[in-house]
């Protein structure tokens, strides 16, 4: 089953046309990475997948239903790009900041409850940070920090998760964390995770399709091992070692569990 | 029973003070965690253009002062638009405007005395139907911001976040521009026009020193623009001194011995980990 169908989607401000008929879809349980240089439009075509930016032309189906009359967005979580570079000295702690996504669902003029508590404590249970509850955000670390947006964008047990380059800031252990994380919601929740990066090794590695974006078009590729170096080799001319056996003793090493 | 309080206007001087006191750090944790200090500086002097015309056309000058104060918020979240990177030159377009205008409209007015007490307040002699105009629109002030608690949380933290989880981003802006340009502008006619942005800026400030939440960094601004307000009433009473001068001097006051007590713990902590790791 599809989640997500763009069909002819293009964008563009003024007269310069940063995505040109684009179509590609994404199944359920997917992780697609959205590779391509500065400027090819990766953020933009996340944006627009969330609403925040609306297309020139072409169609864009979240879950089935038109985006223009999509209303479930407790549906989606998005760690947007911000995220690394939020404010660190806003003093709010980590059980604020991820519970501040239930406040639509707990609706106006109404305070959260104990239930609601008990949602913050499971999102952060999920990625690790139950014992962080009380701290401020500004004191964690760039990965912890990263991992607390993870937490607000599935306290509402979303279906798709879209993250805009969230390895940026953060050093390479923590990176490693963060591709166990995503691979444990993938496969153990079925959440569909839709990430752009320029981290061309660790996705390729990770995600089971890919999508490149070029000043020319797409090339999307869908899940296999050989084709996927394949593809990397024909668009940037290196060779990988898709090997995930390594990663996992080097994660072993490392003290992370994955 | 003190003899402070045997007096009319000094009771009308501590209702009204503790209703302000209560008002501007509500409003100004958002607006510092916002980064948008100055707007309380560039609200305040549009609403002493609406004083001017007030007085110089006849028309009640705190009315004035809240017409003119609600057109320059506006205004300043319009040209915020045109310049989404640099917030801070559509506050200094609006303040140079309300400068501007209050030179203007000053010009017009007859009785300079009354025009220059919204320069520095004049919480002693206010009357009482701008007592009752005060308390009802601080009540208003109060009951909004504590309903839009959470939102308002959201939204100052990651506006695009809470627009994309279903809350009315635009209509909570809307209401939250509103009460800025009213608290500003009756808190100007009290404590003046001048101080009104220390007000709303100073006990966030002292606040963010030890507060470890956002919860928190609420409650402390509120209980230090309090106990700054009824403290410099009774200063300001008893040495004869401005009371709104006073207020602002207590409050920069309190945010220097925080900053001493928090430097000094900094480098105790800093000492006894170093004894810590020699001892090792």
């Amino acid at each position: 089953m599809n989640v997500i169908d763009v069909k002819n989607l293009s964008f563009g401000y003024m007269d310069n046309l940063i995505l040109k008929n684009i179509t590609f879809s994404v199944e359920k349980g997917d992780f697609l990475g959205i590779i391509g240089p500065n400027g090819s439009g990766k953020s933009t075509l996340l944006k627009l997948m969330l609403k925040i930016l609306t297309p020139l032309s072409g169609e864009i189906k979240l879950l089935g239903e038109d985006i223009k009359s999509f209303k479930d967005w407790g549906s989606i979580g998005y760690v947007s790009q911000k995220a690394n570079s939020f404010n660190t000295s806003f003093p709010a702690t980590v059980e604020e900041v991820v519970g501040a996504n239930l406040f639509a669902k707990i609706g106006l003029f109404k305070i959260p409850d104990k239930n609601h508590h008990d949602m913050i404590l499971k999102a952060l249970q999920l990625v690790g940070l139950e014992d962080c509850s009380k701290k401020l955000i500004g004191n964690l670390s760039g990965g912890q920090q990263q991992r607390v947006f993870i937490a607000r964008a599935l306290i509402n047990n979303p279906k798709i998760l879209f993250l805009d380059e969230p390895t940026v800031g953060i050093d390479s252990k923590s990176e490693s964390a963060l591709y166990c994380l995503l691979a444990k919601l993938q496969k153990e929740l079925g959440i569909t995770i839709i990430m752009v990066t320029h981290d061309i090794q660790d996705i390729a590695l990770h995600a089971n399709k890919l999508l490149y974006l070029s000043e020319s078009g797409i090339i999307s590729y869908t899940q296999n091992e050989n084709i996927k170096a394949e593809f990397i080799k024909q668009i940037y001319g290196i060779d990988l070692k898709l090997d995930c056996h390594n990663c996992k003793n080097n994660l072993k090493k490392e003290g992370i569990k994955c | 029973m003190l003899d402070i309080f045997q007096y009319d206007f000094m009771q009308k001087a501590f209702i009204i003070g503790i209703f302000i006191a209560a008002i501007t750090p509500c409003i100004g944790v958002i607006v510092v965690l916002k980064r948008l200090s100055m707007i309380g500086d560039s609200l305040s002097h549009n609403s002493l253009a609406g004083v001017a015309a007030g007085l110089a056309f006849g028309i009640n000058p705190v009315l004035g002062a809240v017409i003119f104060s609600i057109i320059a918020a506006f205004s300043i979240e319009i040209i915020r638009k045109s310049f989404p990177k640099y917030a801070e030159i559509a506050i200094a377009v609006i303040m140079s405007t309300g400068i501007g205008l209050a030179g203007i409209l000053s010009g017009f007015v007859k009785n300079s005395s009354s025009f220059n007490s919204f320069l520095f307040g004049s919480i002693v002699a206010v009357s009482s139907l701008e007592l009752l105009m005060v308390i009802i629109l601080s009540l208003c002030v109060i009951i909004t911001v504590i309903l839009l608690y959470k939102e308002l949380f959201y939204i100052t933290f990651d506006e695009e976040a809470a627009k994309l989880c279903g809350i009315p981003v635009k209509a909570i802006n809307f209401i939250f521009t509103l009460l800025t340009a009213v608290t500003i502008s009756i808190s100007a006619r009290t404590v003046g026009a001048l101080v009104v942005s220390s007000l709303m800026v100073l006990p966030v400030a002292c606040a963010l020193q030890i507060a470890k939440s956002y919860k928190q960094t609420f409650i402390y601004s509120i209980m230090f623009s309090e106990f700054s307000t009824v403290s410099g009433l009774f200063i300001s009473y008893y040495a004869n001194l401005k009371p709104g001068g006073t207020i602002v001097i207590i409050n920069v006051i309190i945010l220097i011995c925080l900053l001493i007590i928090n430097r000094l713990t900094d480098l105790n902590s800093r000492k006894k980990f170093k004894e810590n790791m020699e001892s090792v």
